[in-house]
């Protein structure tokens, strides 16, 4: 049995006791303290009664897979970087499509859930790499939090929340966006290691669910032009591309 | 520490003192339910759903005793006790 699941038991059945106790020799200090063992027993098993896994381990197992979407991207010579895409018919997860070219060209009408290669377009300027829903489980929780859909709240809300669910999980220490004419800055502080080689291609799922949640907040199209390494996190500069309408 | 903590922390704190402080069951069990809802108000975002459900039926009863408590004091002002 774990620890806070047994001294949440020992708190209640003590401060039952101590209550019971209380009330027979009609001392109220005994009483009021025994009903707050009850109650702490109760909060106790409420927030820690949840199970956890290493902070190592997650750093373990995802960094296996972001090597391997990095290869992927490498290998494909892609030169755009990703851009995020907010939810629409075709994608109502919304996600992160990574262009051949850094001159681009998108077409959102050919894009859909179930294709990872974009190549049936009519000018080799639209292919690209459709990675999906990166990110997309953060995001869920995001939404989980806000008890209502993160679409059209707009940046200081996706900031708010984002930063409180990655704070709560233990994935980043604070999470910062500002809002320019065209650019949004957002500063995201993992709270794991974190590698910023390639980041402008393929997000780790930290910063790609905060990218994404700003994308389905602003309901813009957002394109990574870099990502630094600074002492008080990872940096990003994100260029705003205007809404989906804009490209169908 | 967790963000957990801080409200583990919190809520330790203000029950603990409450019970300490106070002479009457009544009124602490009405600060206790103060204290819980403070903790539910400031940590919402930073609490997960299922954590919020859990902690409903511990606000509903502290809410239910609250009401008796008042009823008992409106019964003691009306009765002239």
């Amino acid at each position: 049995m774990k620890l806070e699941v047994a001294s949440g038991i020992s708190l209640i059945a003590g401060g039952g006791l101590l209550a019971l106790h209380g009330f027979i020799r009609g001392a109220v200090e005994h009483i009021n303290l025994g009903i707050a063992g009850m109650f702490l027993g109760a909060i106790l098993l409420t927030f820690k009664g949840k199970e956890y896994i290493k902070k190592e381990s997650v750093e373990l197992v995802g960094g296996s897979y972001e090597s391997i979407l990095e290869r992927m991207v490498r290998n494909l010579a892609l030169d755009g970087n990703a851009i995020f895409i907010p939810p629409y018919d075709n994608l109502p997860k919304g996600g992160l499509f990574v262009p051949l070219h850094e001159d681009f060209d998108l077409d959102l009408a050919r894009l859909d859930e179930n294709k990872v290669f974009l190549t049936d377009v009519p000018r080799e300027k639209a292919m690209g790499l459709f990675l999906g829903p990166v990110g997309t489980p953060l995001v869920e929780k995001f939404e989980e939090h806000l008890e209502g859909p993160l679409n059209g709240i707009g940046s200081e809300a996706v900031e708010s929340v984002a930063s409180s669910v990655l704070k709560t999980l233990g994935l980043a220490e604070k999470v910062y966006i500002e809002e320019e004419d065209d650019t949004f800055r957002v500063i995201v502080d993992p709270s794991i290691e974190c590698n910023v080689e390639d980041c402008e291609k393929t997000p780790c799922p930290i910063c790609a669910s905060v990218l994404l949640a700003l994308a389905k907040g602003t309901n813009e199209l957002l394109l990574i032009e870099s990502v630094y390494e600074k002492e008080y996190g990872i940096e990003m500069r994100i260029k705003k591309l205007g809404g989906v309408e804009e490209w169908m | 520490m967790d963000v957990e903590d801080y409200f583990i922390l919190f809520i330790s704190a203000w029950v603990l003192v409450s019970a300490l402080a106070v002479k009457s069951v009544d009124v602490f069990l009405t600060l206790t339910l103060i204290g819980l809802l403070i903790t539910l108000e400031v940590g919402s975002l930073f609490l997960s759903k299922e954590q919020k459900e859990d902690l409903k039926p511990l606000v509903e009863l502290l809410i239910v005793i609250f009401v008796v408590i008042v009823m008992k004091k409106i019964y003691g002002v009306l009765s002239g006790g």
